[in-house]
């Protein structure tokens, strides 16, 4: 039996967009962060630049490990106003305390970056000692990678 | 391929780690909530100081990783019994959509692209699923092949001895009313009708996944079919 690529349904991806950032000069090129996942399973955190001249995406994407996010059962809940619809992903999972909490900003600190007065471009990520596309998000979003975000931008002494 | 809770059970054992992991992100978030905390107490301090310690420690990084393995040889060979069953099976399957040749199925310009095999219900139930592409009619072609016997056969077995019982109610009828007997008119469109469908009963049974996208094995970067399922399982 054929069944064309038109009927076939996909789950839609949930997308969350949490950070955004404009690069370059002459022209701004947007660098957006976003949470992705299906059905309030998480995937990932896609990281890209949106190209103005060739009209597209071009990127980093941190997997993760799922369950090492997951909260804790039985952890205290936000109280949220009438009519406010959750989301299992935040919900459910860690990513908004820590990802709001300066860690798109650390997630930032690794990407490597070619910045040219007419243009910018987002090569990948630092990871052991190479450029990558992908990367483990618990590497990138660890004690230590923190720690040194407080030391070097506020001055901590830690 | 991928295992349901109990067919796993049925041949597989957990190996879990000697050493009890702290969450690294549980750590991180308590790590956070004393950093943005000016009025954290000298017992937070200290804590957070221990963890930052702790993951400085290169030892840290040495951990050992949940695996598992085979629970004895007898399940080992009752596995690779299994396994050859199947890819007959599978053989069967790609050999009837004409498929018979492996290093054309292997090749990137095949169109045989995805397949996914799903074990389920103590190793007793195994469905294969298949992504196959269609060029004539610009779409992809999905196909279902379960090895057991499925509700849906006995199903349409049903549905077939009902519509021709009630056929023959019909024929009987218009004879009592003192119509022309139209028995022999009504065997001559019902017989062909039987015939036809038993043909496709007997005929493997396909039937199209809706959402079968997810979690497939890419097939153009394998080998051999056989090679890669063996390979897989050794690799568990």
């Amino acid at each position: 039996m054929v069944l064309s690529q038109e009927f076939i349904k996909v789950k839609l991806l949930f997308l969350l967009t949490f950070f955004i950032d404009d690069l370059g000069q002459n022209y701004k090129y947007p660098v957006t962060s976003v949470l992705v996942g299906v059905n309030g399973y998480a995937l990932g955190v896609k990281t890209y630049i949106y190209d103005l001249e060739q009209c597209t995406e071009k990127g980093v994407f941190f997997y993760v490990d799922s369950h090492l996010w997951k909260k804790k059962e039985g952890a205290a809940e936000k109280k949220l106003k009438k009519n406010v619809v959750t989301l299992p992903m935040l919900e459910k999972y860690n990513f908004e305390n820590v990802l709001t909490r300066k860690g798109f900003e650390v997630i930032d600190r690794h990407l490597v970056y070619e910045q040219t007065s007419n243009r910018v471009d987002l090569h990948g990520v630092n990871s052991l000692r190479t450029v990558a596309q992908t990367e483990l998000l618990e590497n990138m979003l660890n004690v230590q990678n923190f720690v040194n975000y407080y030391r070097e931008t506020q001055d901590l002494d830690l | 391929m991928t295992l349901d809770e109990s067919s796993f059970a049925n041949y597989f054992a957990w190996i879990k780690p000697t050493n009890k992991i702290d969450n690294p992100i549980e750590d991180l978030l308590s790590v956070i909530d004393v950093l943005e905390d000016d009025e954290a107490s000298a017992e937070q301090l200290e804590a957070t100081t221990r963890i930052i310690k702790k993951y400085e420690n290169p030892e840290f990084l040495e951990i050992e990783l949940e695996s598992c393995k085979l629970k004895d040889s007898e399940k080992e060979k009752l596995l690779l019994e299994y396994v050859k069953k199947t890819l007959r099976e599978i053989e069967g399957v790609l050999q009837a959509k004409g498929l018979n040749d492996f290093y054309k199925l292997c090749d990137m310009s095949s169109k045989f692209k995805y397949f996914k095999l799903r074990v389920f219900n103590e190793f007793k139930r195994t469905s294969f699923s298949a992504l196959m592409e269609n060029p004539e009619k610009n779409g992809i072609d999905v196909y279902l092949k379960n090895f057991f016997e499925t509700h849906g056969n006995k199903s349409f077995q049903t549905t077939v001895w009902l519509t021709l019982f009630f056929k023959l109610l019909k024929t009987g009828r218009s004879r009592l009313k003192g119509r022309p007997s139209t028995l022999s008119r009504e065997s001559g469109r019902i017989l062909p009708w039987i015939t036809s469908r038993w043909n496709r009963m007997t005929k493997p049974h396909y039937s199209v996944l809706s959402q079968s996208y997810s979690s497939s094995i890419l097939l153009k970067n394998v080998k051999p079919i056989t090679s890669y399922l063996l390979a897989n399982l050794h690799m568990i």
